[in-house]
């Protein structure tokens, strides 16, 4: 596909789609009363603002309308706190949205905390069942392929040793090796994952590419210009929880790299 | 609204699926508290015995029952008892205290109820060698109707994961339910014959208030059993049809909430 294609069609296999969708975060222990009266905007956040009951609410996202189809590959820009990782939240099923519709079709992944559950007190063996029972994953697949995580994350006899007394490089190869083994059609990402030294990271990127090659979608919240050219090929730019322009990754890195 | 609790029950369905993460995250749990601890879980059990030989010294010989009777009694009351505590204080936590991986992933909200339930199945398990020990030490016996044990602790699991659920996601929203189910935890059990019997009530009145405590007949259902009796069918047909009733009214709120919890954490 090339980036003339990529404004919305009508054709295409539409997989995720938007509907004036918003993601307003209740805010509970904030003090409402002082608040009341007045619209915050936050200088790079969401809006602050009472709802129609009268409780503060952070609106991060607020009518999106857009939808991606099979093929794309979306970058998404923004500056902090534009609501970028909560659209990844709602991309991932996390969030549903508090006005408006959501479809999203496919099984989804996130690379973006490749970590989460780790627990140190156990072995690495044990965290690749850990992790794969996070991830979904049946027991039996992650026993067909623990051979293969284990030469791929190049931890030899420590594989048998408590996580906790692995270096922070080794934790990441593991929890890396066994999120990999994942095919979402709908891939998560909140920029490039990286890991290892250099050589790691060429076999990395490798696994990283075959992941890539068999998934339909990609979104990728990034700040890397290059990264955004390199794997994508539509962008969104999210300000203020709206976004701010949505087309032909060019076109819409341009702008807003340039600004 | 249908759609709703369609997607509710999908979720609860859908949470099989995370059975390995159940079964990891409660060993995991079990694993940690007693971490390096020469006796691991067995602290629990030896804490538990202590109540109940302590409980059995002083209370039997005033209530003047002998300890053939008394000891079981006290000590399938006790077990039971921790059992119920653990999983109404626990489950009040059960989304809280998974914030992070609730936010950042999108496994069913049930697999964490159903995590806490498992840890206290296990905890449960280890607590139940003190019964034997009880019989033991007492000259009590049993007959093979403790078998209708079995079924009487598959109806109050049953019974407290709908009460798990609904207290996992009131008290996600309203922070001041699991310190509420705390305190009053501890006053119930004063108000459930676990060291006491209900024919040791001086007043009617008493025995009807108590017929309306759920934790009275979830004790009766894996007690009565275990020292050999068989429960009324009546204490059955109550826990079926608690059991059927709770979920249906968890399964509501669920409909109603699943969607916001994420939110309120």
């Amino acid at each position: 596909m090339n980036s003339s294609e990529t404004k919305p069609q009508t054709n295409c296999q539409q997989m995720i789609e938007f509907r004036d969708a918003s993601v307003h975060f209740p805010v509970f222990n904030a003090n409402t009363r002082s608040f009341r009266k007045r619209v915050i905007q936050v200088a790079t956040g969401g809006i602050v603002a009472p709802d129609h009951t009268g409780h503060m609410v952070v609106q991060a996202l607020t009518n999106l309308n857009f939808g991606i189809c099979a093929g794309e590959r979306v970058a998404l820009f923004g500056h902090n706190g534009a609501g970028k990782t909560t659209l990844l939240g709602a991309l991932s099923r996390i969030y549903a949205p508090t006005h408006g519709a959501v479809r999203i079709e496919g099984s989804v992944a996130s690379l973006i905390n490749i970590t989460l559950g780790t627990d140190a007190e156990s072995t690495g063996r044990e965290n690749i069942y850990l992790r794969g029972a996070i991830l979904g994953l049946g027991q039996d697949f992650i026993k067909k392929n623990m051979e293969e995580i284990i030469e791929f994350s190049e931890l030899g006899d420590f594989i048998d040793l408590p996580v906790r007394t692995y270096s922070s490089g080794m934790a990441m190869r593991l929890a890396f090796a066994v999120s990999t083994m994942l095919r979402p059609e709908i891939l998560i990402m909140d920029e490039w994952l990286s890991v290892g030294d250099k050589d790691f990271q060429v076999k990395a990127a490798a696994r990283l590419d075959a992941m890539l090659q068999e998934t339909k979608i990609l979104v990728l919240a990034t700040h890397s210009e290059d990264l955004a050219l390199r794997h994508c090929n539509r962008a969104i730019w999210l300000e203020h929880g709206h976004i701010r322009m949505d087309g032909a990754v060019d076109d819409v890195a341009r702008l807003y790299f340039g600004s | 609204m249908q759609n709703k609790i369609s997607y509710a029950l999908r979720d609860v369905w859908g949470s099989r699926k995370f059975a390995s993460l159940i079964h990891i995250l409660g060993w995991q749990d079990m694993r940690h508290r007693y971490r390096r601890s020469l006796l691991g879980p067995f602290w629990l059990v030896a804490s538990t015995a202590a109540v109940v030989a302590t409980i059995c010294s002083i209370m039997g010989p005033m209530f003047g029952v002998p300890a053939d009777q008394y000891v079981p009694y006290v000590a399938m009351g006790m077990i039971t008892w921790n059992l119920i505590v653990a999983m109404m204080t626990e489950s009040s936590e059960a989304f809280i205290s998974q914030s992070t991986m609730i936010q950042q992933t999108s496994s069913p909200l049930f697999t964490y109820v159903a995590q806490v339930a498992w840890r206290n199945t296990l905890l449960f398990a280890h607590n139940l060698v003190i019964f034997p020990a009880a019989l033991l030490l007492s000259g009590a016996h049993t007959n093979a109707n403790a078998l209708y044990a079995v079924p009487g602790f598959l109806l109050v699991i049953l019974n407290l994961t709908w009460m798990g659920l609904i207290l996992a996601i009131l008290s996600s929203r309203y922070r001041d339910l699991p310190k509420t189910i705390e305190s009053i935890l501890p006053v119930m059990m004063f108000m459930t014959p676990v060291m006491w019997k209900p024919e040791m009530m001086p007043l009617r009145f008493g025995v009807t208030i108590l017929k309306a405590n759920p934790f009275y007949w979830m004790i009766d259902l894996l007690r009565v059993p275990m020292m050999g009796g068989v429960p009324p069918g009546k204490v059955w047909l109550v826990a079926a049809l608690a059991g059927v009733l709770g979920w249906g009214v968890a399964l509501l709120l669920f409909a109603r909430s699943r969607d916001r919890i994420v939110y309120w954490l």
